[in-house]
């Protein structure tokens, strides 16, 4: 697979998690489950989306703050990607919508991408093609995610919304440059939804190993022998996070120390953000990161597969964090609502529309 | 109700937040129009609004048009932006929380779907800090 070394890098980066908080617990209570399951796999709230945002709405919050930070033309964008599994409309683009909203100019490559929860990746690693290719100045891509979940599914203590974007741009405009960049996929059949269904349906405990476990560390253990990298050489490893505890534990098996994958771990406080999850906490560690510094990056989607990025961190990242909302203050602005609130906000009420 | 081509033909006006400036007495009025309500000039000029601005009124609407039962209560303030006064939904406070004198921001948000099925997206405002 490709590898960019110095040549394209992250030009500006922003996040948006929605106001309003579920306790996990309040769910738990709702469906009988017993308090300890959501201990078990570490998640304490949920973001939730209000009943007037969704994936076009937080992923132009998100984008708009990248475009702060980056400082750059919105004229000067060749490329707009929105990695989604939630899309307002089922055929009508997400990203033209966005787009449009952000003042970027009509001439440019402009889609929406579909790999459940890692497509924003994949619309960073076309970015950095495009970019290194010379075919555009900036590529911005975005993860932005309303997630559904069967209500008294297991999934519902996690399943949340946010988003994240990151314009992608030349490396000496770059708060972060990409070292390498390699993608492990196959064929797994650990989660999905068919056409017209309205929750996902997924593999019970297959979820994990072959597909979660499976992935990432194959994408990891990739990038290490292609780049010569060992654990050690990273300050910061931050994972695909559908729950607090799957992160940590492919760390382990990785040979990450503990203190390397807690900073980037935001999934217990917001829920799994679905194409936004591994994002926010790349953005996270960015906004805490001092120049020269070296983070791994591994979403996951399932399907399946997962990528693995490294980036070293220059010293315009110190500058660009204060230019827009962190992950930090996003994550302690928050309202508390109760089950059934939520599950008006989340359009799970049945009513008559006319 | 509306559809979605005419929230479509809207678009600069309701994303860009574009008012008109009259060039003789200097008011500004939002949405733009062809006339100055004021002084009755027709010499205007275009311009986009700050995207911050503070709460000069607001009212409650309990029982809302229908279509709008999921966004229920609407917080509706008159804001001031720069030299206009805007008309537009406060969001993600309660009605309990809202002020004059509430400093807000402009962000991208849906609201009721359009007869023909569509998703329209404007502006609402915010609270600056929450
Ligand atoms: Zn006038």
């Amino acid at each position: 697979m490709t590898s960019s070394r110095f040549r394209v890098g992250i030009v500006g980066w922003g996040a948006y998690i929605p106001v309003y908080r579920i306790k996990a617990k309040e769910i738990a209570r709702q469906w009988g489950f017993d308090d300890r399951v959501t201990d078990s796999i570490w998640i304490e709230e949920k973001a939730v989306a209000g009943a007037d945002e969704d994936t076009v709405t937080m992923g132009w919050y998100a984008a708009r703050s990248a475009l702060l930070r980056a400082g750059v033309n919105p004229g000067d964008i060749g490329a707009v990607f929105v990695g989604t599994e939630s899309k307002p409309y089922a055929v009508k683009p997400s990203s033209t919508i966005i787009a449009d909203a952000l003042g970027i100019s009509a001439k440019k490559l402009s889609t929406d991408l579909e790999f459940a929860c890692r497509a924003g990746s994949e619309g960073i690693r076309i970015s950095v093609s495009l970019v290194e290719s010379g075919a555009v100045r900036y590529g911005l891509a975005i993860g932005s995610d309303t997630a559904q979940a069967n209500p008294g599914d297991v999934l519902e203590l996690t399943a949340s919304s946010g988003a994240a974007a990151y314009l992608v741009g030349p490396a000496d405009e770059s708060v972060a440059v990409f070292e390498s960049l390699v993608t492990y996929v196959t064929d797994t059949p650990d989660f999905w939804r068919r056409d017209g269904s309205r929750y996902p349906a997924h593999g019970e405990g297959f979820t994990g190993e072959p597909a979660y476990f499976h992935h990432i560390v194959s994408a990891v253990k990739m990038l290490m022998n292609e780049s010569g990298l060992k654990p050690s050489d990273f300050d910061y490893a931050v994972f695909h996070q559908p729950n607090g505890k799957f992160p940590l534990q492919v760390g382990r098996m990785l040979g990450f120390p503990r203190e390397k994958v807690l900073p980037g771990i935001v999934t217990p406080w917001i829920g799994n953000t679905y194409n936004a999850s591994a994002l926010l906490g790349l953005a996270k560690i960015l906004e805490n990161s001092k120049p020269g510094q070296r983070i791994l990056v591994a979403p996951f989607g399932s399907g399946a597969g997962a990528d693995a990025i490294s980036v070293l961190v220059t010293d315009k990242v110190l500058e660009r964090v204060g230019k827009a909302p962190t992950v930090e203050e996003l994550i302690a602005r928050k309202k508390y609502i109760s089950y059934a609130e939520y599950a008006k906000f989340r359009n799970l009420i049945h009513r008559n529309l006319w | 109700m509306t559809t979605i081509q005419r929230v479509w033909r809207l678009k600069n006006t309701l994303l860009n937040l574009l008012a008109s400036r009259c060039s003789v007495c200097g008011h500004v009025t939002y949405p733009p129009k062809m006339r100055c309500p004021v002084c009755g000039s027709r010499e205007l000029r275009e311009e986009s609004l700050p995207r911050e601005g503070e709460v000069l009124s607001y009212t409650i609407i309990r029982v809302p048009a229908k279509g709008f039962e999921d966004f229920t209560p609407l917080i509706i303030a008159l804001i001031k932006l720069g030299d206009a006064k805007v008309l537009a939904e406060v969001v993600d406070v309660k009605p309990e929380e809202v002020s004059v004198g509430m400093r807000v921001v402009a962000t991208v948000r849906r609201t009721a779907q359009t007869i023909d099925g569509g998703v329209p997206y404007v502006i609402k405002f915010k609270p600056l800090r929450s």
